[in-house]
Formats: structure tokens, sequence, C-alpha cells
């Protein structure tokens, strides 16, 4: 019976080896262009009648749409309008990704620190450069709160910059270990079934409502997730 | 849930448009009671994802504090100082950043409550 780690392990597709640089196509990269290529496919097919009445698809799709654009306007204010399609893009695929995570026997690319830490990186860099551009050396008042004593600067400075280099680190640990509870615990739980035999029927009962709270987990991850990405954008636009 | 018989068509249903607003204002307040009733699962899954924030918040700014001393140290050759320093700063920050995680929290648990008695009323 396969261990509940082993359905973390990445593997190899097709091997590609540059130099000493192994850039092989493995089963993380094939499911994060699952991810990519479905959500696409799912956008294109349900807004391809595009009537002015919905049909059930394209509402879905409208839906969310409208999520996105509700959290924007709610996070960020008007200004963030112009940085909807790289946070409606950053929501779909990590809600496909935790989404196609759950299909029994595929893998789940949010589960590795690594695809969300640089994913939460790419938003942080880019995050930055806005504010940098926007506002030029006036950016560094975010490390000052408003009114505080010169003096304090000494604590306050390094205690508000480790502050803010720290939430690249809890926005992705956040989205990896939610994902990778969650599948280690469906795991476990269903490896109670093959062991207990009869009885197996317990875990089994208790494997149901735990696949839904988890189906519902991973949407909400990829809602928190986005959420965040726009307070981070928020700051970096409005300086607090 | 409370049923006065105001919002039951049939009951003193004289056709007026005002008997039309009063038993959809009933209507409304029975909708708002029962939202209101659904809050506590709801309220129970948001507490989780709000502990589970905590929880993240409190380890990432220790470790990203921790992380620059080791780092400063060996660039610098001063281990072990500025792993000590950075790591308090670290903890500092973690404080920080959990105190204003819960101001938010704080503030947007205030504004749905206050959306909700807008919307019962």
């Amino acid at each position: 019976m396969a261990g509940p780690l082993e359905q973390f392990e990445i593997k190899p597709i097709i091997a590609i080896e540059i130099g000493a640089l192994d850039l092989s196509f493995t089963n993380s990269a094939a499911f994060m262009v699952a991810a990519v290529g479905g959500s696409a496919l799912f956008l294109g097919l349900c807004m391809s009648g595009r009537a002015l009445v919905p049909t059930r698809w394209q509402s879905l799709a409208e839906m969310i749409y409208e999520v996105v654009a509700n959290m924007i306007r709610d996070n960020v204010g008007s200004e963030g309008r112009a940085y909807f399609p790289f946070i409606f893009t950053l929501f779909v695929f990590v809600l496909f990704s935790n989404l196609i995570g759950m299909v029994p026997g595929s893998f789940t690319t949010t589960s590795h620190l690594i695809v969300t830490f640089a994913l939460a990186a790419a938003i942080f860099v880019g995050v930055t450069l806005i504010g940098i551009f926007r506002h030029g050396l006036k950016f560094l008042s975010l490390f000052f709160p408003h009114g505080a004593p010169w003096w304090t600067a000494f604590i306050l400075v390094p205690v508000e910059l480790v502050s803010y280099l720290s939430r690249p680190v809890s926005l992705s640990v956040r989205l990896f270990a939610n994902m990778t509870v969650g599948h280690v615990l469906l795991k476990v739980i269903a490896g109670f079934i093959a062991l207990l035999g009869i009885f197996g029927a317990l875990p089994f009962l208790f494997l149901i409502p735990l696949t839904a709270l988890e189906i519902g987990i991973a949407v909400l991850q990829a809602y928190i997730f986005t959420i965040l990405s726009c307070v981070y954008l928020h700051d970096a636009l409005h300086l607090h | 849930m409370t049923h006065d018989d105001g919002d039951r068509p049939g009951a003193k249903d004289d056709g007026s448009l005002e008997s039309l607003a009063r038993r959809l204002q009933a209507a409304k307040t029975r909708r708002g009671g029962r939202r209101g009733g659904a809050a506590g699962s709801e309220g129970r899954s948001e507490a989780m994802g709000a502990g589970m924030r905590v929880a993240v918040e409190l380890v990432a700014a220790v470790l990203v504090g921790t992380g620059i001393g080791i780092v400063l140290d060996k660039w610098l050759g001063t281990q072990p100082w500025l792993l000590i320093l950075f790591f308090l700063i670290g903890c500092v920050a973690a404080f920080l950043n959990v105190y204003r995680l819960g101001q938010r929290l704080d503030r947007e648990a205030k504004e749905r409550r206050a959306a909700g008695q807008a919307k019962g009323k």
C-alpha cells in the first residue's frame, strides 16, 4: 500500500538535463500545465455562448469573474482595476491547481512549498516594484510609522522590514500547509479502510464529509491567497 | 423562527401596497434571522481559518528574522551576535504581524455585524 507521503513524490516524465541543471518535465510540471489548460478550456467553453441571459456554465464563469472583481474593489480600490487580469489569473490558477489535486490519483502542485513560494515571491517582488515605481523613495515610509519619534527608527525600521519580508513566507506556507495536511489526512484515513477490513466502513463514512471539507478548503485557500495579494497590492499603492 | 400572521398571504391581506411592503419586511426579517442562525457553523470555520493565519504569521516572521541573522553572520563573520539580534527582531515582528491581523479581523467582523444589522432592519 502506498504511504501517505508518496503522493507528493516528484517523478520526471521527460528527462531533460542541460549541463548540471535538471530541467526535467515532471509530474508537477504536467499538472501545472493541466491547471493552465483546464482553466483556459473551462473559461473558453463557458463563455463560448456569450448570451445576454447566461446559461448555467456561463453564469459559473461570470461568478468567478465577479468574485475577483469584488475582491479587488473592496481591498485595493479603483486603482486596482488595472491589475485585474493578473489577480484573476492568479486566482484561477491556484483554484484549478487545488481542485485538480482533489481528483483521486492526481498530483497537487500547490502541496509543494517551492511552487507556492515561487508564486508568492513573484507577487512580493512585483508588488514591491509597483510601490517603488509609484512612490519613489517615499515607498520607504512604509517601514516607519507616521508620527513616531525619530529615535525609535533604530527599533522600528528593522522590525517593520522583517515584518514586510515575512509576507511571502506566510503567504506561501499557508497555502502549502493547508494542501499538504489535507492530503496526508485523507490518505491516512483511507489507509485505515484497507487495514480494518469489515470495520473499514467507519473511516469510510468519515472520509466522505472530510473530502467535502477538503474541497471547501481548496477553494477557500485559493480565495485567501488571492485576497492577501490584493491587500499587499493595496499597501504598495496607498502606503497605509 | 417566528411566524406572525401578518406575513401570511390571506391573513389581513387587503391587496394594498402597504400590506405587501409589510409582508416583504417580515419575510426579510425572517431571512435575516435564518442567516444569523447559519452563522454558527460558518463562524466556526472562519475562526479556524483565523487561528491558522495567526499561527503561520507567528512562525513566518521568526523564520525570516533568523534567516537574515544567519546570512548576515556568515557574511560579516560575527557569529552568533546578529543571529541573536535578528531572532529577537523576528519575534517582535511576529507579534506586530499578529497584532495587525487581529485588528484587521476585528474590523472585518465589526463591518459584517453592521452589514447584518442593516440588512435585518
